[in-house]
């Protein structure tokens, strides 16, 4: 009975994440940073940030953006991502949460 | 080979290497505590898998050599997990550095679901040894249960902070697998 308990809750968690997927598979943001030879130099955006107030955990290149992990003004621990060549602010996220996105991304 | 599936010491040691190697890393510097969280997580859901897997697999498969092996060998690979999930947190109040920072993020799907992972994994986590078995009789294995919505749990607090389902899905897949299959034989079973 217990197992079948299980089973059946876990086949309805697994069914509704997949109907969920398309929503939810934004996790893996695209920049369109494009080839990294224009890239700004990352050192640029920390320094920018630190100005704004926030607090750096981490910050590299991932994928086709800048990654930074830290903190933000408003207090909040947030993994972020910025255009490597703008350096604007596409998406901040906090535990898997969407604070910011910027439109058209 | 038999003798060194048997030895206890191999097998913890065999469990310990992933961690071990993590935190070789921590060590010398090339890996910091935000590191260190996916390497303590997967594990422990690596572990917790392999734990809960072998239940579903004896009922499968019927009494082998093996599957009596895996029966026997699963309460450590459960522990191994829990000990892993509690270098997970370990690892995670590490990086957030304070209580507040801890406190202000806790009500945040991703994270709350992850303590109630951890809380129901310390259920069977601390009672796996041979005396708590002991002295929790029948209790004993309701307490293992808890495992079950653990694996819940764990299973949710992955994809909600990665925002992806894959990773999770990949590695819960042969737990749900197993257990449907198991289902599906007893009940064709008992008609």
């Amino acid at each position: 009975m217990k197992f079948r308990i299980f089973s059946l809750s876990a086949a309805a968690v697994l069914a509704s994440l997949l109907i969920a997927q398309p929503v939810l598979a934004d996790g893996k943001i695209s920049c369109r940073g494009g080839p990294r030879t224009g890239w700004a130099n990352i050192e640029t955006l920390k320094q920018r940030l630190i100005a704004e107030g926030w607090q750096i955990k981490k910050a590299k290149p991932t994928r086709d953006c800048f990654e930074v992990y830290g903190k933000t003004p408003e207090g909040d621990n947030v993994e972020s991502f910025f255009h490597p060549v703008t350096l604007a602010k596409i998406l901040v996220l906090k535990r898997g949460r969407e604070l910011f996105r910027a439109p058209g991304y | 080979m038999r003798t060194i599936l048997n030895n206890r010491l191999t097998i913890w040691l065999l469990l310990a290497l992933p961690g071990l190697a993590a935190l070789q890393g921590y060590a010398t510097g090339r890996l910091d505590a935000m590191d260190m969280l996916h390497p303590t997580g997967e594990w422990a859901v690596r572990w917790m898998v392999l734990a809960m897997l072998a239940g579903p697999l004896a009922d499968i498969l019927g009494p082998r050599g093996w599957t009596r092996w895996y029966l026997a060998r699963r309460r450590w690979l459960g522990f191994a997990a829990f000990l892993y999930a509690l270098a997970h947190l370990v690892f995670y109040v590490i990086d957030m550095g304070t209580l507040d920072d801890l406190l202000a993020e806790i009500t945040e799907h991703g994270i709350w679901t992850g303590w109630v992972a951890l809380l129901l994994m310390a259920l069977p986590g601390l009672t796996s040894t041979d005396r708590a078995m002991k002295a929790l009789r029948r209790g004993w294995k309701r307490v293992q249960q808890a495992a079950y919505p653990a694996a819940l749990f764990t299973l949710l607090h992955w994809g909600l902070l990665e925002m992806h389902w894959t990773g999770a899905l990949v590695h819960f897949g042969p737990l749900l697998l197993a257990n449907l299959i198991r289902l599906i034989k007893f009940q064709g079973v008992r008609r």
